[in-house]
C-alpha cells in the first residue's frame, strides 16, 4: 500500500487543477461558484452565530448602550433630513440624486482569531442580482467601509478599508489643501499619507474622501466620512507629512452595512 | 474453513475501521471549509489534507486534496482551482518525501504543517503569517499526539 505510484494521480489531479486555475481567471465558473456557494450560506451562517456570538457576548452590553444613543441621534438626524426635503422642494432643487442605498447583512468576516482579530474582508448577503457590482461602496452609519471587489449573483466580497491593498484619495474637512492618500493598515487604523508639509492637520479633524470615480463610475464617491485624525507626524526633513486615521467603525463587529448603489 | 472465516472477519473489521476513519476525516473537512470560509483564516482544510496524507498514504489523498481545495475556493470566492493546485502539490511533495524517509514523525509534521501554512498564507494575501503559521504548526502537533496516544491504547485493548 505504501509503494503506490502516486505520479499518474498526481499528474491527472495538478492538469484538472491547473486548468481549473486558468480558466477560472475568465469568470466562467461565476455562475455555478455562486449556486453552491450559496447553498453553503446556511452552514456558514450557524458556525458564524455559534462562534461569534460567545465571543460577543461583552460587546453586546455595550452596543445596546450604543444603540440607543444612536436610536436618538437617528431621529434627531430624520427630522433634520424631513426638513431638508421639505426646503428642497420648495426651492424645487434639483439636487443630484444619482445614488441609493442597499442594506446588506455580513453573512462571513474571517479573520486570524473570530471575533478578536482584524477580518481580512467581508462578505455579504447581496449580489449581481440586487444590481451589486464590483467596485460599489460600502457604508455603515454614513463612514466608509470598504468596496466591492467580487460580485457574485447572490453575494459579495468586501473589501476593507483598512485592508494592506486598500488606497484611495482623501481630504481633510475645512482644510483647502490638506488631501493626501488613505493607505489601510490591516489593523483599526488607517494612514492618511502624501499630504504636503504646509497643509495643517490637526488631532480630531475630520477625514472625508476626496473622490476618485472613474468614467465608468467606478472608486469611492467624494465627501464620505472616513474618520478622524488620531496621531500627525510631521518632520521637517522629509517631503510629505502623515497622519495616523481612527475610524469609528468596528469592523469586527459589523452585521449590517449598506451599499452605496450608483444608478446610471 | 474455521481460519478463512477469521480471515475474512478481521477483513471486515478492519474495513470498518477504514470507513469510519474517512467518515471521521469528511466531517472534519467539512466542519474545517465552513470555518475557514465564515470565521477563521487558519488553513485548517490543509491541516486536516496533512494529516491525511501522514496516516492515509493512498493515492485517494490527492481526489481528497482536490476536491476539498476546489470547494474551499467556491465557498471563500477565492480564485477557483487555487487551493486545489496548492492542495494536490502539497499532497505530492509529502509522497516524494515519504519515499526516502519516514513522515509519521514529530519533526515531519511540525515542519510540513509550518512551511505549508506559511506558504499557503502568504500566497492568499492575509495577515499575521507567521503567527498563523506557528498557531497551524501547534494546533496538528498537538492533535498528532492526541491520535497517536489514542491509537495506542486501541492497539493495547486489542
Amino acid at each position: 500500500m505504501r509503494k503506490q505510484n502516486f505520479l499518474p494521480f498526481f499528474l491527472v489531479f495538478f492538469g484538472i487543477s491547473l486548468a481549473l486555475f486558468l480558466l477560472g481567471s475568465s469568470g466562467i465558473f461565476t455562475n455555478i461558484a455562486s449556486i453552491l456557494n450559496r447553498s453553503f450560506d446556511p452552514g456558514r451562517s450557524v458556525v458564524s452565530v455559534l462562534t461569534l456570538k460567545s465571543l460577543q457576548n461583552n460587546a453586546i452590553k455595550n452596543l445596546t448602550a450604543e444603540n440607543l444613543k444612536l436610536k436618538k441621534e437617528l431621529s434627531d438626524e430624520k427630522n433634520i433630513i424631513n426638513e431638508n426635503v421639505a426646503l428642497k422642494s420648495q426651492f424645487e432643487a434639483s439636487g443630484e440624486n444619482n445614488q441609493k442605498l442597499l442594506p446588506a447583512k455580513v453573512i462571513g468576516a474571517p479573520g486570524f482569531v473570530p471575533g478578536v482579530t482584524f477580518p481580512e474582508y467581508l462578505i455579504i448577503d447581496k449580489g449581481e442580482k440586487d444590481e451589486i457590482k464590483n467596485g460599489d461602496t460600502i457604508i455603515a452609519n454614513n463612514y466608509l467601509v470598504g468596496k466591492i471587489v467580487k460580485a457574485y449573483p447572490d453575494i459579495s466580497k468586501v473589501e476593507l478599508i483598512t485592508n494592506k491593498n486598500s488606497s484611495f484619495t482623501a481630504k481633510v474637512l475645512n482644510e483647502i489643501d490638506a488631501n493626501g492618500i488613505i493607505k489601510g493598515e490591516g489593523g483599526q487604523d488607517l494612514i492618511l499619507d502624501n499630504v504636503l508639509l504646509t497643509s495643517t492637520l490637526r488631532k480630531d479633524d475630520q477625514v472625508l474622501t476626496k473622490g476618485d470615480k472613474n468614467e465608468n463610475n467606478h472608486g469611492y464617491p467624494p465627501d464620505l466620512m472616513i474618520g478622524k485624525i488620531h496621531t500627525i507626524e510631521k518632520e521637517q526633513s522629509e517631503l510629505f507629512q502623515r497622519a495616523r486615521i481612527m475610524s469609528p467603525i468596528d469592523f469586527k463587529n459589523l452585521t449590517t452595512v449598506f451599499v452605496l448603489q450608483s444608478r446610471n | 474453513m474455521i481460519l478463512k472465516i477469521s480471515q475474512q472477519f478481521l477483513f471486515c473489521r478492519a474495513e470498518i475501521k477504514v470507513i469510519k476513519f474517512m467518515i471521521i476525516f469528511l466531517i472534519s473537512l467539512f466542519i474545517a471549509i465552513l470555518l475557514q470560509s465564515s470565521i477563521t483564516t487558519l488553513p485548517l482544510v490543509l491541516l486536516i489534507i496533512l494529516f491525511l496524507a501522514v496516516i492515509n498514504r493512498t493515492n485517494d489523498v490527492f481526489a481528497v486534496a482536490f476536491f476539498a481545495g476546489l470547494l474551499l475556493d467556491i465557498i471563500t470566492m477565492g480564485r477557483i482551482g487555487f487551493s486545489s493546485l496548492f492542495f494536490v502539490i502539497f499532497v505530492f511533495l509529502i509522497f516524494l518525501y515519504q519515499r526516502k524517509f519516514e513522515i509519521e514523525t514529530l519533526y515531519f509534521i511540525i515542519i510540513f504543517s509550518f512551511a505549508g501554512s506559511f506558504i499557503y498564507l502568504f500566497l492568499t494575501d492575509v495577515r499575521f503569517v507567521l503567527m498563523q503559521s506557528l498557531f497551524s504548526a501547534c494546533l496538528v502537533t498537538f492533535s498528532f499526539i492526541a491520535y497517536k496516544k489514542f491509537n495506542k491504547k486501541l492497539l493495547t485493548y486489542a
